[in-house]
């Protein structure tokens, strides 16, 4: 007898749209193919004698910047699923060792239905742009092919021939900058983790939104980017620690990767001022948090000398040690090192310091700080640097309190109600790039900005975050690439045999793939799962035919093909 | 011909006619001089940092100027039959990876998306006495 929820489950299938199967892999994933774009003797071809290093056998320079760059590649080919060959053409070029690389979608499409054999659904949203590689992932078939230009290149890459990249497969990478990482972050921005929105004017590209530009949320307004007017998505660029990524799956994940502990500098009040700062941090000295610092702040003053022409730069014993003893520190940057700063301010009996851009770097961006190898030793306060803008404002109010300390209770890199914030620094000019996490989460992540030298291979939960945000872009997991993502999917490893089969006897009988991702064999196949012998399943197996032949999928010939095929089958 | 192929061929002619195209920001940059005021070129000899010779510092810029290329100037929408809007990028709107030699001999590493990222990580400043 045949299972009522199987029944069931078929009973809902007859509405629902239904195709021939074609052959298809049962375990699917991306295949990413590098094209060597390089002329014979340079870059990937560079014939330079290298001794393999970190599992990359490669034994020329060149050959072990292919093996590298196409490892990157196959670790995100075996992450994500699509039907579509994702084409990368890659360049190693004399950059200088400056300009480690590039990368980027070479196209972009929107308005996209599902074109592919299978059930893909196509563009989310209309007038939405989408890079090439997910808008063919979602189209299920090859868009440039539409245009007539197969096989086009979805992505293109470029990295620096000069530079000395680390390019062993081990991650083993020492002092050296490993290129495994970097074209992992590269290839995820040409995976399309980046929006097309100009950062120096607000303005959509080319008059549309962009899909990774819907989830982006400004929490000072409540609204995405989509909905928001050119001045406001400016303006939403530059407000650190306000926007965030509304996506379900890097929210559902964040707690597996980002660590409580959100580092920051707030200012209590007075009210006008009050808010999350931008910060820089110091090389030297405690944490922040190491103690959680909360005070007054009070203005250093020390003598205007040959050490520091002003009273303000702090490159000398401060001459009111006694009002700063036990507050932070307001010191103004340039003369002197940031690490002589912070240590007159120790001297001084200050709990913290915070060191503001001089006029020199009036647009800056609130700088890291390094040590000079001498007075950072003696540094036993936290250490942070803020924009001049910043600085001045809090210059000029009375009684300032701020905090240098550690919310426990905030996931260090998500908002307060737990979502990953966006890199949207104060501009040193127009233009900021939003198309990152922010560089105050932890654990450290990919597609922060900088490439931190903790960084594994691995970019999903529970070590990374760059898997969610493709997923909710639209990179859906569908390991059978009928186009059904995979938590909806009725056979996540569907069957597709051409002809239904049952035992040793091929029906000739096509097999069908139905909308909600089961083809005619993966039922038969459910029923046999279901059945608790040889007369359950020859039952089953005869309501799921008269129900197919009903709703017209089958003829009453392939439904005794089939039905007599289950009898035969033992 | 097809109506897709003369719509790839279209496409081919608004790539080109686009690569031919320098944005009026691109051009406001290439005619501006900049100046190095952090040391980030790693001698090979010494392996001590120094600043970008002028020369340095102008093919920086402009290799930055490329490859920070955000303009939508030239680029046009193609739209096929069945109303997929398609447009050819490439070479723009590029996420670029930076680096710059710390004090402690290791490489700091930025990835930026604009021009002005780029020129602020690498401490290029435009030379306002030569304008």
């Amino acid at each position: 007898m045949i299972t009522k929820p199987v029944h069931l489950l078929f009973a809902s299938l007859l509405v629902l749209a239904f195709l021939t199967t074609t052959s298809r892999p049962a375990f699917a994933a991306a295949t990413i193919v590098v094209v060597n774009n390089d002329g014979p003797g340079e870059g990937f071809n560079d014939p330079t004698p290298a001794a393999p290093v970190g599992g990359n056998t490669g034994t020329t320079k060149g050959e072990q910047r292919l093996i590298a760059f196409r490892h990157a590649a196959e670790i995100w080919g075996a992450t994500l699923d699509s039907p579509v060959t994702i084409i990368v053409r890659a360049a190693f070029d004399p950059l200088g060792a400056n300009v480690l690389g590039s990368a980027g979608p070479s196209s972009v499409f929107s308005d996209f239905t599902g074109l592919g054999p299978g059930f893909y659904p196509g563009a989310e949203f209309p007038a939405t742009w989408y890079g090439s590689a997910l808008a063919d992932k979602r189209a299920g078939v090859d868009l440039a092919a539409l245009e007539g230009a197969p096989n086009f290149r979805d992505i293109s890459a470029r990295f620096s021939s000069d530079f000395n990249f680390y390019l062993g497969l081990d991650n083993n990478h020492g002092a050296l900058n490993d290129l495994v990482t970097v074209v992992l972050h590269e290839l995820g921005h040409g995976l399309n983790f980046l929006t097309f929105v100009d950062p120096s004017t607000g303005q959509n590209f080319l008059g549309q939104t962009d899909i990774f530009a819907r989830h982006l949320v400004d929490d000072s307004s409540g609204l995405h980017w989509n909905q928001m007017t050119d001045a406001e998505r400016l303006a939403s660029t530059t407000r650190f620690g306000r926007l965030y990524w509304d996506g379900a799956n890097v929210t559902g994940d964040i707690p597996q990767v980002l660590v409580f502990g959100n580092p920051e500098v707030r200012v209590f009040g007075p009210a006008a001022i009050a808010g999350l700062y931008q910060f820089g941090t110091a090389a030297f000295g405690p944490r922040i948090g190491n103690p959680n610092v909360l005070a007054l702040v009070v203005v250093a003053q020390d003598a205007a000398n040959a050490a520091g022409p002003t009273t303000t730069d702090g490159c000398t014993a401060f001459t009111n040690a006694a009002a700063i003893a036990g507050k932070i520190a307001l010191v103004e940057r340039g003369t002197c090192g940031f690490a002589v700063k912070a240590r007159n301010a120790t001297n001084a009996g200050a709990s913290a310091v915070i060191i503001y851009n001089n006029a020199a770097n009036v647009n800056a961006a609130p700088p890291g700080m390094a040590d000079d190898g001498v007075n950072g030793a003696f540094v036993t306060i936290p250490t942070v640097s803020v924009t001049r803008a910043d600085g001045l404002a809090i210059l000029g109010q009375a009684l300032v309190s701020a905090g240098i300390d550690v919310d426990p209770a905030v996931r260090a890199g998500a908002t307060p109600a737990g979502s990953a914030r966006l890199y949207a620094p104060f501009p040193v000019a127009p233009g900021s790039s939003v198309s990152h996490y922010d560089t105050v989460a932890f654990k450290n992540l990919l597609m922060e900005p900088a490439i931190n030298p903790d960084l594994t291979h691995r970019v999903k939960a529970p070590d990374d975050l760059t898997l969610e945000l493709l997923r909710d872009v639209g990179w859906f997991a569908d390991a059978d690439l009928d186009g059904v993502a995979d938590d909806a999917d009725c056979s996540v490893h569907s069957n597709f045999a051409p002809t239904i089969v049952i035992g040793e006897e091929d029906t000739g009988v096509a097999n069908i793939l139905f909308n909600n991702g089961c083809t005619t064999a993966d039922l038969i196949a459910q029923i046999l799962g279901d059945a608790k012998n040889h007369g359950e399943f020859v039952s089953g197996i005869s309501h799921l035919t008269n129900d197919l032949r009903d709703a017209g999928v089958l003829t009453s010939a392939d439904k005794s093909a089939i039905q007599t095929a289950a009898a035969h089958a033992k | 011909m097809t109506s897709a192929r003369l719509l790839a061929a279209a496409l081919s002619l608004v790539l080109v006619f686009a690569w031919s195209q320098a944005s009026a920001q691109d051009n406001q940059r290439r005619n501006k001089k900049y100046v190095a005021t952090r040391a980030i070129k790693v001698d090979q000899q010494t392996g001590t940092v120094r600043l970008p010779t002028p020369q340095e510092t102008q093919d920086l810029v402009d290799s930055l100027i490329e490859m920070t290329n955000r303009s939508t100037d030239g680029l046009q929408v193609t739209t096929l039959a069945n109303g997929i809007k398609a447009v050819n990028i490439d070479g723009r709107f590029q996420s670029v990876m930076l680096a710059r030699p710390s004090e402690d001999g290791t490489w700091e590493m930025k990835c930026v998306a604009t021009f002005e990222e780029a020129t602020e990580f690498l401490g290029l400043v435009e030379d306002k006495t030569q304008q």
